[in-house]
């Protein structure tokens, strides 16, 4: 009887455990999808101060980067803002500008980067001819059009940014809706810069 | 060397020493050690290979950009996994018993 009241509890104990390392996971998944949502507000925020003049505004007290352009795509009902750097610390809250990449707004390839499942989850919905609108500093706005997608396999493959025309060019990972992560597949859009509807 | 004040000929005194010191390696008045480092770390041979960068140097490679997938939805995969696990466990815990 002794014998199979301490097998009862130690099964209770062990499912217990389960349990809590179940719901954490969840939790902890979970957290990288709303991080990603809420710091886009914090982040917007920020933008809106940066274009009242202010440089390098940080989002929250203890952010590590700030936000460089403002990334519009009308027909997909798409504004983001675009952290300054690349790394996976920055690109937990929003698609992050490739620091050897020209700024954006000024001539030459702008590269930007962002989280296949969250932030650059539209990538795969964005067409030819799709128009993207980068609001960069004080202001300006620079407008593009989508020329072209392509899945480069990144063991072998490089942007080049010597391009001589102002482009964009937006980079995730590929396949989308794989559950692995860390392959070494890529998924890059290329936008040409509008000539004709540059606006200020 | 106190041969010196012993009177005897600085000259012939001084090549004794030199002749002592080098064979044994000696640190004396008139010697001392130097050393040849003979295998340098960075070969010459090697920098045509480190230029190479500067060349590609207007090119991104895509391998350098960091990683963009999230373990998210593997994570909650896990988590739901093992929340299925436990509830199935406490259904059963007593005809396991």
């Amino acid at each position: 009887m002794k014998r199979m009241r301490i097998v009862r509890s130690a099964q209770a104990v062990l499912i217990t455990c389960v349990l809590a390392i179940g719901f954490w996971q969840v939790g902890e998944g979970s957290w990288i999808y709303v991080k990603a949502e809420l710091a886009q507000y914090l982040l917007q925020r920020a933008w809106s101060h940066s274009l009242a003049g202010e440089t390098a505004v940080k989002p929250w007290p203890w952010a590590d980067t700030w936000p460089v352009a403002r990334l519009v795509i009308p027909r997909l009902g798409i504004d983001q803002i675009v952290l300054e750097g690349a790394y996976g610390r920055t690109l937990a809250f929003g698609p992050g500008h490739v620091e050897s990449s020209a700024l954006p707004g000024s001539s030459g390839t702008t590269l930007f980067t962002g989280h296949r499942d969250t932030h650059f989850k539209f990538l795969k919905r964005l067409l030819p001819h799709d128009e993207i609108v980068i609001e960069a500093a004080r202001g300006k706005r620079i407008r593009y059009v989508v020329s072209g997608s392509r899945i480069v396999d990144s063991r072998s493959g490089a942007i080049a940014l010597d391009h001589p025309q102002t482009s964009l060019v937006l980079v995730t990972c590929y396949p989308f809706d794989s559950m692995m992560f860390g392959g070494p597949l890529r998924y890059v859009v290329t936008a040409e810069r509008d000539a004709i509807g540059t606006g200020d | 060397m106190d041969e010196t004040y012993k009177g005897g000929v600085e000259e012939a005194i001084k090549n004794t020493i030199i002749d002592v010191a080098v064979s044994h390696h000696l640190v004396s008045k008139y010697t001392s050690l130097v050393a040849v480092d003979v295998t340098p770390a960075r070969t010459t041979d090697h920098s045509s290979t480190e230029q190479a960068p500067a060349a590609v140097q207007d090119q991104a490679s895509i391998a350098a950009l960091p990683k963009t997938a999230t373990i998210g939805q593997l994570q909650i995969l896990f988590g739901l996994t093992l929340l299925t696990i436990a509830g199935v466990a406490w259904r059963y815990r007593n005809r396991m018993a």
